[in-house]
């Protein structure tokens, strides 16, 4: 199979305790499938739903960590909690995006898109010019309470239309999902969640264009090659793969 | 070679499949490197009676040796066995395949008896779909459970003599069975996470694990990815791919004459 050099926006290589083994394990996997860039979003799950600040900071520290032993191989996204200190979240920001050159926010289940304590951190993303990737889903049975859902990020993207939202887990958002953020330009949605259903990306591809779409593996929880395949499979020209794979994330992350 | 365990033709109401009849299936397959797969009728998980859509299956399927035919069976209707023995003249059928969670019994019900006891005579596989979407992402009035795993362990243990293909566990729930029923087989398709087809072959035989993509609900091409992992030596992704698949099927396979060179 004649794979494309890809960027994966949303990357776990910690998920739980830090381990070496596990970086190791996921950057030889990496190397493997040609995914030749990582989006570092920590170890969010470590800690709980809604971390402390202190822990959130550890979270950071270990994204860190793997930023500055392999620069090559990842860039930083920022994990915070909005239910944390706004000083705490303009502090930390800081911290990891101009101390450390870290490119993105992580958002994950504590508050839902759609609450007005996200607006520091879009200050914030929209001052620096990063994005902000939150984990989204509907789930038949209904969300976690904090869990945003697609119509949240839509309500967020109304807010902040200057800023670039990346929608995570279009396996998880859905059909449902994909309408509710297409008439919002600033979103972006990257493709993984759920095992790889066919048709949901020839559907985004079809309805937000090709630009708007990144690839993300969400590893470990997901395989790369499940992932992956769902890109590969797809029933999409060999040149919008490429742009969902790498050139999409090569020009939101400033990588060219 | 592969054989592909795991594939469906058909409709479904929550998913449109670009291969909607058997050739383009059979192409879709071909394209992707597929040599010969088991293929069931979607139209009968959800129709009152599987009988119909099976029929349809089989005479659709005629003109495409690569794509063998696998009934589905629903055991609490009574007159499955006279439909066993039609479906044996019209189409040589590679394997029963059920849906205990769409079709409301469980594994434990007596009506599982008689069916185990017939497929172990005509040295048919049983072949459990243990679920067809993930459960979080079902239609909101159309949620299904999924076929537990001490159900499928207790029930392979009460039946040694048969052989149980699973489909669509997941690697930790496929691992947990297969440690405790020598008879039960598992298909890769919803087997996920970083290492996880290397981890699964840690645990359990190769000589269990086969390959199934679950096309067309899912990507052929993950099922596929799945098998390029460093960690499988070509002698186990042999096994995976076709070998221990051609020997729950040998009588099959020599009765359909299919070339699978």
């Amino acid at each position: 199979m004649d794979l494309i050099p890809a960027i994966d926006i949303h990357a776990h290589p910690v998920l739980g305790q830090f381990s070496e083994k596990s970086v190791e394990t996921c950057m030889n996997q990496a190397r493997w499938f040609s995914i030749v860039r990582m989006c570092v979003m920590g170890s969010v799950s470590f800690y709980g739903e809604n971390p402390g600040e202190k822990e959130v900071r550890a979270v950071n520290d270990e994204s860190m960590r793997l930023v500055e032993k392999y620069p090559e191989v990842f860039t930083g996204f920022c994990f915070l909690n909005p239910r944390n200190s706004r000083r705490f979240i303009i502090e930390e920001t800081e911290r990891c995006v101009s101390g450390k050159g870290f490119r993105g926010i992580k958002l994950w289940v504590s508050t839902k898109a759609s609450d007005p304590g996200l607006d520091v951190i879009m200050e914030k993303a929209l001052e620096h010019r990063i994005p902000v990737l939150q984990h989204t889903w509907y789930k038949s049975m209904g969300n976690r309470q904090g869990e945003s859902d697609p119509g949240d990020v839509a309500c967020l993207a109304s807010r902040f239309p200057e800023a670039v939202i990346i929608m995570a887990h279009l396996g998880g958002c859905g059909i449902r999902g994909v309408i509710d953020i297409e008439r919002f330009p600033n979103v972006l949605v990257e493709t993984g969640g759920s095992q790889p259903a066919s048709g949901i990306l020839e559907t985004a591809v079809k309805r937000l264009g090709p630009e708007r779409i990144l690839f993300g593996s969400d590893t470990p929880c997901r395989s790369f090659p499940s992932q992956l395949g769902r890109i590969y499979g797809a029933g999409i020209s060999r040149k919008q793969k490429e742009m969902i794979l790498r050139e999409n994330a090569l020009n939101l992350l400033g990588l060219k | 070679m592969i054989i592909d365990v795991n594939v469906s033709l058909g409709r479904w109401p929550f998913q449109e499949f670009e291969q909607d009849t058997p050739s383009k299936l059979a192409a879709h397959l071909e394209r992707e490197g597929i040599s010969a797969a088991l293929v069931s009728c979607i139209d009968s998980i959800l129709a009152r009676d599987p009988d119909s859509g099976n029929r349809r299956l089989f005479a659709g399927l005629k003109k495409h040796p690569s794509l063998l035919p696998v009934a589905v069976i629903n055991p609490l209707l009574a007159d499955w066995p006279d439909r066993l023995g039609e479906y044996a003249g019209i189409s040589p059928v590679c394997g029963v395949k059920i849906y205990p969670g769409y079709h409301g019994y469980g594994l434990g019900s007596k009506e599982m008896g008689p069916l185990m006891k017939r497929l172990e005579d005509d040295v048919l596989p049983l072949m459990i779909q243990s679920r067809i979407e993930d459960d979080r992402s079902q239609f909101p009035s159309m949620m299904v459970k999924p076929v537990g795993v001490d159900e499928i362990s207790a029930f392979a243990s009460r039946h040694p003599g048969n052989k149980i293909i699973c489909l669509c566990l997941s690697r930790g729930e496929a691992a947990g069975i297969m440690k405790t029923a020598r008879n039960v087989y598992a298909d890769i398709s919803y087997m996920d996470g970083l290492n996880g087809i290397p981890e699964l072959l840690g645990e359990v035989s190769s000589d269990r694990v086969l390959f199934g993509s679950h096309t067309p609900f899912l990507y052929t091409a993950s099922a596929r990815m799945k098998m390029m992992y460093r960690e499988i030596s070509a002698q186990v992704r042999g096994r995976i791919e076709s070998g221990n698949i051609s020997g729950i099927l040998e009588a099959c396979l020599s009765g359909l004459n299919v070339n699978l060179d």
